[in-house]
């Protein structure tokens, strides 16, 4: 077994390692490796995307998590980046359900302008708002954002699974994405809004 | 991109990059959400918006039960503790305080109106002013010669719009349990052993044995012979079948094609290889009776095999 303090993939002495729990328990997995050769990076994009105060705990709960995966990972990196990113929506939901009740986000989140707050909050409630918006974009294009975000599907499958092209989908998933944002779409012209022929009858 | 655009409209082209598959560009989004101070907050807004709607759509959000003597009690508990006694008593006993207290579905008389609607078909039924019930395909719904605000889905799926009536509420009952609505648009589907009830507008109370479900707009709740479920559902996708329009989230392929065979008319049988399979679609239905929806295959990821008058649905392996 490998020292623990020496990283069999960079063959350098680790960057960080001061919250490396207890050594010599068990050989490190393939994703246990990366995750200690990506440390720095992995802690900067979850400053930007958690906030500066609360990225070392996220990492901590990250390296709790992979503990528990089993067998080889396709992409060590793409794997622990997205497992940070779900960790970190998972705290801005968890923060915006306890603003709620005890005013905690504020707590949380510093870095948001505490201006913006109350629009922050109310991004809680304006959910079942967006919700309705994406359905009634037509069906083709809640079909494609289905696909693409439920099923995982690449675009390229969902324009041959639905029959067409490939920007027509891109077109989509930027209405479809725009709308959940609340944002205007006429960007993208009127004949792909009524590009579904039977529209949307939802009321 | 460009970056003069608002925080927002950046953030729409990175989520829909983040989400895609095979993303790596994971350091160029560190740089941007780093770039302005606007732009993670913009970011994380948005993903938890869709991380939110995504979970909707899955149904993947935990359900909730509310027992006998939760914080919303029962409107009438006396029916719930009676129904209890019920439940274990012998028929004869039940029916016996079934005349006071309940209204038993289960114990049918010939004073009861019986509808039947053939596969493909659809029936809409004006029960009296406040109450409207469309019924589906395939679907066996009863009501009371005296009073036909009490009634019994005895098979198949109906879907209820009912004014709320404080003095004569609507009651639907599915094999051994009532829905006691609150005033509400609710669809119920009962197979003969397992019950579906969604709720998309006001409130419904859903009794069996001894519980008192409060079932709200939004909700949704699985009853089958020894478990009562609820989770959350799309509430417009509640009833969507009177639209023309099948809304799935995860449900089983079973489900899937039962639902086909009931609103088009035809046999459709799944190979049990997939038939517990979970689908996550939007399936619109062919304005024409009989008539397979367009792109069946490639929705529900299955092969369509012509059997006899009817349909089977098969692994594309």
């Amino acid at each position: 077994m490998r020292r623990p303090r020496s990283c069999a993939i960079c063959r350098r002495p680790h960057p960080v390692s001061t919250n490396r729990p207890s050594e010599d328990r068990k050989p490190l997995g393939g994703l246990e490796l990366v995750y200690w050769e990506r440390r720095g990076e992995l802690l900067r994009f979850l400053r930007a995307r958690a906030s500066p105060d609360t990225a070392e705990d996220v990492l901590q709960d990250l390296w709790v998590k992979i503990q528990s995966v089993r067998g080889p990972v396709e992409d060590p990196v793409g794997y622990l980046y997205r497992a940070a990113d779900n960790l970190a929506i998972s705290q801005h939901r968890s923060a915006l359900r306890s603003r709620r009740r005890d005013d905690q986000w504020e707590a949380v989140r510093p870095r948001i302008d505490p201006g913006r707050l109350d629009e922050a909050i109310a991004a809680r409630e304006q959910i079942a708002e967006a919700d309705r918006r994406l359905r009634q974009l037509g069906f083709r294009t809640l079909q494609t954002f289905i696909m693409f975000r439920v099923h995982g599907m690449p675009q390229r499958a969902i324009a041959k699974a639905l029959k067409v092209s490939l920007s027509t989908v891109e077109k989509d998933l930027q209405r479809s994405y725009r709308a959940i944002a609340g944002l205007r779409s006429d960007l993208y012209g009127s004949d792909e809004v009524t590009a579904s022929p039977e529209g949307d009858n939802d009321e | 991109m460009t970056n003069s655009s608002p925080p927002l409209e950046q953030a729409v082209e990175w989520l829909i990059r983040r989400n895609s598959r095979g993303f790596a560009d994971w350091a160029e989004l560190t740089e941007w959400l780093e770039a302005e101070p606007g732009n993670a907050e913009a970011f994380a807004r948005l993903s938890v918006m869709d991380a939110e709607i995504a979970e909707r759509m899955t149904g993947m959000l935990p359900g909730e039960l509310q027992p006998d003597g939760a914080a919303e009690a029962p409107l009438r508990p006396a029916i719930a503790r009676w129904g209890r006694r019920i439940a274990i008593a012998a028929a004869l006993v039940a029916a016996a305080f079934a005349l006071v207290f309940v209204r038993p579905g289960a114990f049918l008389a010939p004073s009861y109106e019986t509808i039947a609607t053939a596969p493909g078909t659809r029936q809409a039924i004006v029960i009296d002013k406040g109450a409207r019930v469309t019924l589906n395909g395939q679907t066996r719904f009863a009501m009371e010669r005296g009073n036909r605000r009490i009634a019994q889905l005895l098979y198949g799926e109906a879907s209820f719009e009912v004014r709320h009536e404080p003095s004569n509420p609507f009651e639907v009952g599915v094999g051994d349990a009532r829905i006691v609505d609150v005033g509400t648009r609710f669809n119920v589907r009962f197979d003969g052993r397992e019950t579906q009830i969604s709720v998309a507008e006001g409130e419904v109370q859903y009794r069996a044995k001894g519980m008192t479900v409060r079932l709200g707009a939004g909700r949704m709740l699985k009853a089958g012979p020894n478990e009562v479920q609820t989770s959350p559902v799309d509430r417009s996708a509640v009833g969507s079948w009177a639209q023309g329009r099948l809304i799935y989230r995860g449900d089983p392929m079973a489900t899937v094609a039962a639902d086909l065979q009931r609103n088009i008319g035809a046999p459709i049988a799944v190979d049990p290889a997939i038939a517990a399979t979970p689908v996550t679609a939007v399936i619109q239905l062919s304005p024409r009776p009989g008539e397979m929806p367009p792109h069946l295959e490639s929705l529900l990821g299955v092969k369509l095999l012509r059997q006899g008058k009817g349909w089977l649905l098969k692994s594309t392996k």
